[in-house]
């Protein structure tokens, strides 16, 4: 495992430097240093490994979705370490004494963590589908216990498809949210990219209300990506001024320029910024029909940022493109550009300002703003949103096994999608916290709550 | 025969004779308690009190295993008997028949010689959950069981009502729970028998109460009588005692039902036998009987509604098992529906007819008028009358995985005492106890079965857990493993178990080993042979595709593409013979289908028996732990012997657990270095 995600297997109990990959996309999620203690050396005396991370939440999100996309790892239940340890008998009596007041410490925060962030909707919503599903897998059950002698309705077992091919699209649905709530507790990453000099610096200052970043004249001034967080419209903001990306021989633009391009790649949102006299944009115009989608596909792949286009599981990032330094062409031009934009794109994503004259500013903020409330808020459907990687987790794996499940429908062997159904339901019990975690046992979802809806909602009986 | 067992009562009288001055006056519960300096030698290794199913496997198991064992039950003749449906088996409980039988069990072999109609039910569902079931001669079955258990060495059997329990002071080793050791019991004749561990299975007897409409007799079952006695001294020793009801339903004369209107449900025709040991059943196929199916109608609804003031569990609002509600329950709550009403034969030298789902305790006359508002059942007579059965059962969360109880050393209960219902939940758990009875005489850990491997531990797990408040049934969705705890695979599970702690015949257990390499051998042909998808491909007649990739017969007849008959043709010389054993193929076939899913599964599976290795010493003082209130008051009632265990039980708390992980520590370091 520990191969797989860095390469060789490393020395033992040696802080190294490596590079992580994802292990199904391949893509470099960071760098940092690697621990390897093979057992039984180490704290719970079974193989461990540690990874030392950079510690952005994105980051150790990253790592966690990787490393959930192994087979067979999972996340430890709270003190199971400590258990382990102690099963494999590496910590003694007073040192267990000494750590369970750590593991209660960390339940009792756990519990108010999940409290605060399962407040009202998002519980209410979980339960539901935990509700729905213990109905659903009482119902099979009913079915591969009882069919045979008692009065079970026909077409119970497809009723039971249906509804859990419903979950499966609301829980699908939810996770597809583009990360809304995390991000909202996190901070949107927005990112501006673009030709060298166009002013992408000056966009930043113009945002920051003061000098963040240097400006000149001169081409390539910004080097390095330059963070700050703001607060735009009430949603925290972490925007990057990045390098003007071009061709460069300098060993150090160059650098810039790969960072650039990286971050462009991590970014909720893109802020492209183009200078208004570029020969692109006078080709746009000129060519009267071509689509402003198009223009800016173009853009990014001419800019360096193609992957957009070619990873379709990737989300991709909120495109705004800024048409920079209106006040340098005629008000005739810049009004004939406006209407050609306007005309020519499905939704609006474009505007055209002067970072200068901070004219069409106010525009581009409007719009900044309506992109993240398309990002942090779902008004359109009231449903709460989901807010913390593991809860994300379950319900991936909770998906996995519904999938399963319909994969197995159409099988002679319904046991073996019954399985596949009791496995979800657990891993549903665990984002609702109804888990007795020093065995992994669910509690809530004893075979008796099976029975209960069994029994209510089917007579049976000799 | 019966006069053999006869016999050798009367000669077990002569022998107790002698003993007779060292037994203790009747009625002076509880005073016996270590009178003599040294004990009076044992008469028997193990008693069984009861001879209905958990009984039978019980006193066998023991016996078995070279105990000197006593059954003692009110009547000889029903020995065997079987009080409610005339059938054995079914889904979850056909499970618990294969366990049984792989631990050398009775009833198993017992009904491969008994069955009139063997069908295996939910075939169209996955082999995890087939469940073999078979209508059975009520009087073969009988008839059967004491044969086998009169020609059983080590074991007598006695007619005699068993009155209270010989009670002594608890060792001196024994924890601050354990309030008494039990030598003994004393019949009603006042006698003493002595043992080093009595089970009792007394079934729906304890202070039993038979209902018919308004009207109650004591009764543990028609025409027998009720325990009293014992019921008072299990009351009297401290335990909590609760009260459930079941019900049968009325008996009809075949003669007078018109059959050619109902559905009729036929046998296998090739029935499957119980028993691993069997590879046939007793019966031709051609000749077994066959089953009907009629249904309830409006006409039921209004009659039982016109007279519900006439029956008693209805007034009290009692609420009976609700997989065996009685008719009136059932019309009550599900007004709307029409209800099966399965007529299953009795037996092949009877006439009468079990309506099975027409459970009822109406008033007699009543009971009559409803059976003949049912189509095919107009002019049907009714020979006797259904009734409704109260008694007491000990709650079980009073005994230990192995059957013990908790407040009275060397006592196992084992049946419908603990709140189960079923003929095969009771000979699960008689087995069981019968095995931990002899272990215990002599002074051996107990045997226990984990949930992780078999259904016996399931309900065992449940009932010392979670208590009943209604009979327990087996159902397979109370397995979390169930696909590895199939029918199929029980003997793998459960025999080499059994023959190590003596309960399983060298004979059997020499079977198994055969069948484990068969079967092994098999598998390993299966996974050995690869070759290219493309050459499978082609060998099914399915479009033709490049893949080179190695896919070995294993993995191919895991789906439904390939059966083993195929694989057979395909490539007969690999296979032609490993194939040519039905029980063989079937196994290796059920095998594959679910080990891709048992691989998944294992890590749950490990993470649940190492919470099960971790064991809480008996005499953990659960008052002096700083723990809730509430999780120790669950802990003391409960007195859970694993961590597994005390996890599952509702109100004990996380933080009460990694208190209880400390000591279970100080007991177990040692044993856990050693095994890790």
């Amino acid at each position: 495992m520990v191969g797989r995600f860095s390469g060789d297997p490393p020395q033992p109990r040696k802080a190294i430097f490596r590079r992580f990959f994802h292990p199904k996309t391949g893509q470099e999620i960071d760098r940092g240093l690697l621990l390897w203690f093979p057992g039984p050396s180490s704290f719970t005396g079974e193989d461990c490994c540690e990874l030392h991370v950079h510690g952005g939440s994105a980051v150790s999100s990253a790592i966690i979705d990787a490393l959930g996309s192994v087979s067979g790892l999972r996340y430890a239940g709270p003190g199971e370490f400590t258990r382990r340890s102690f099963q494999n008998g590496k910590l003694d009596l007073t040192e267990v004494e000494g750590i369970a007041d750590l593991i209660n410490a960390e339940t009792e925060a756990q519990r108010r963590l999940a409290l605060r962030q399962m407040n009202g909707a998002l519980a209410k919503l979980y339960a539901a589908w935990k509700d729905k599903l213990l109905k659903n897998v009482a119902h099979l059950e009913a079915f591969i216990d009882f069919s045979e002698e008692e009065n079970i309705e026909d077409g119970v077992t497809q009723a039971v498809f249906d509804n859990i091919v419903e979950v499966q699209q609301d829980i699908q649905r939810h996770l597809q949210d583009s990360r809304r709530g995390e991000r909202l507790r996190t901070g949107v990453h927005l990112a501006i990219v673009g030709r060298p000099n166009v002013g992408k610096s000056s966009l930043l200052n113009t945002l920051c209300g003061r000098p963040v970043a240097m400006v000149s004249p001169v081409a390539g001034t910004t080097r390095d990506v330059i963070e700050t967080t703001l607060n735009i419209s009430g949603y925290p903001v972490i925007v990057s001024d990045t390098a003007g990306l071009r061709h460069t021989n300098d060993e150090l633009e160059s650098e810039g320029v790969r960072r650039a391009i990286e971050r462009s790649k991590s970014s909720d949102i893109l802020v492209v910024v183009v200078d208004v006299r570029d020969a692109s944009v006078q080709r746009f115009l000129s060519s009267g029909h071509s689509s402003a989608d198009r223009f800016v596909s173009r853009l990014l792949r001419r800019l360096g940022v193609v992957t957009l286009q070619s990873e379709g599981d990737v989300e991709r990032p909120e495109v705004i493109l800024l048409l920079n330094k209106d006040d340098l062409i005629p008000e005739r031009k810049r009004l004939e550009l406006l209407h050609a934009i306007q005309g020519r794109s499905r939704k609006a994503f474009c505007c055209l300002g002067s970072c200068y004259t901070e004219g069409g500013l106010d525009e581009f903020l409007n719009l900044l703003t309506t992109v993240l409330q398309n990002l942090c808020d779902d008004s359109s459907t009231e449903s709460p949103m989901l807010t913390n990687d593991r809860h994300r987790l379950h319900l991936v794996n909770c998906l996995k096994f519904l999938t399963k499940y319909v994969e197995e429908h159409r099988s002679n062997d319904c046991v073996l999608g019954a399985e596949a159904l009791r496995r979800a339901l657990r891993q549903m019990a665990k984002v609702t916290g109804h888990v007795t975690t020093v065995t992994g046992h669910v509690t809530t979802t004893t075979g008796d709550d099976i029975l209960d809806v069994i029994f209510n909602d089917f007579c049976i009986g000799k | 025969m019966r006069n053999g067992i006869m016999r050798r009562a009367n000669l077990f009288r002569l022998n107790v004779s002698n003993e007779f001055q060292h037994s203790y006056v009747r009625r002076r519960r509880f005073l016996c308690l270590s009178a003599a300096p040294v004990d009076p030698p044992c008469h028997y290794d193990v008693i069984v009190v009861g001879g209905g199913h958990a009984g039978a496997e019980a006193a066998a198991a023991s016996a078995r295993m070279g105990a000197k064992t006593l059954l003692v039950t009110h009547k000889l003749d029903t020995i065997g008997e079987m009080s409610c449906n005339p059938a054995f088996g079914g889904i979850g409980k056909g499970h618990l028949i294969k366990e049984i039988d792989a631990l050398d069990g009775l009833c198993g072999r017992i009904c491969d010689l008994s069955g009139v109609h063997y069908r295996m039910l939910n075939t169209r569902k996955g082999p995890a959950v087939w469940g073999p079931r078979a209508q059975i001669d009520r009087a073969l079955y009988k008839k059967e069981m004491q044969k086998e258990l009169s020609a059983t060495e080590n074991l007598e059997l006695m007619s005699a009502a068993v009155d209270n329990l010989l009670l002594g002071r608890p060792t001196e080793t024994a924890h601050s729970g354990v309030k008494f050791n039990c030598h003994g019991v004393i019949l009603e004749s006042g006698q003493t028998v002595r043992a080093k561990s009595v089970v009792l299975t007394t079934g729906t007897f304890l202070r039993g109460e038979i209902v018919i409409g308004l009207k109650s007799t004591p009764a543990g079952r028609i025409g027998d009588g009720p325990a009293v006695g014992l019921a008072k001294s299990l009351d009297e020793a401290g335990f909590k005692l609760g009260r459930l009801k079941t019900g049968t339903p009325p008996r009809l004369d075949g003669k007078t039902i018109d059959f050619s209107r109902a559905t009729p449900s036929l046998a296998d025709n090739s029935p499957v036998p119980f028993s691993f040991m069997n590879d046939r059943v007793w019966i031709e196929p051609s000749k077994q009987l066959k089953c009907y199916l009629t249904y309830t109608n409006k006409a039921v609804v209004d009659l039982i509604r016109n007279n519900i003031h006439l029956n008693r569990a209805v007034i009290r609002g009692t609420t009976g098992p609700r997989y065996c509600p009685s008719i009136e329950s059932k019309v009550l709550r599900f007004e709307e529906r029409s209800h099966q009403v399965w007529l299953e034969p009795e037996g092949l030298s009877s006439d009468l007819i079990y309506p099975q789902g027409m459970s009822c305790t109406m008033p007699e006359e009543i009971q009559q008028q409803i059976i003949n508002c049912i189509p095919c059942l107009e002019k049907a007579v009714m020979v006797r009358p259904g009734y409704g059965v109260e008694y007491d059962y000990v709650d079980p969360r009073q005994i230990k995985s192995s059957l013990e109880t908790h407040l009275i050393q060397n006592l196992f209960l084992a049946g419908q005492i603990n709140g189960t219902t079923g003929y095969e939940e009771a000979a699960a758990q008689g087995i069981f106890a019968g095995i931990n009875a002899v272990l215990k005489g002599r002074a051996q850990p107990p045997f226990t079965l984990s949930r992780t491997e078999s259904y016996v531990g399931v309900m065992i797990d449940d009932l010392t857990t979670f208590g009943a408040s209604e009979p327990y049934r087996m159902f397979t969705n109370r397995a979390e493993f169930r696909i590895h705890l199939r029918p199929d695979n029980a003997d793998l599970r459960l025999t080499e178990k059994g023959f190590r702690v003596g309960c399983v015949s060298e004979n059997r257990w020499a079977r198994t080993r055969q069948i484990r390499d068969d079967l092994d051998s098999c598998l390993s042909l299966l996974k050995d042979f690869k070759q290219p998808v493309c050459k499978w491909r082609t060998d099914l007649d399915r479009p033709e595709q490049t893949s080179t990739a190695l896919k070995s017969a294993f993995d191919m007849i895991s789906g439904d593409y390939l059966s083993v008959e195929t694989l057979a043709k395909l490539h007969p010389e690999v296979f032609g013979q490993v194939f040519s054993n039905p029980v063989i193929s079937q196994r290796a076939k059920i095998e594959a289908m679910y080990s891709h899913a048992l691989d998944e599964q294992m890590e749950e599976v490990e993470e649940l028996r190492r919470d099960e290795l971790i064991q809480l010493p008996e005499d953990l003082e659960y008052e002096s732990l700083n723990i809730s209130l509430e999780s120790k008051q669950k802990l003391m009632e409960i007195r859970p012997e694993t961590i597994a265990a005390a996890a599952r039980i509702p109100g004990v708390n996380q933080s009460a657990l990694v208190v209880l992980l400390r000591h279970a520590r100080n007991r177990n370091r040692g044993q856990m270095l050693s095994s890790s």
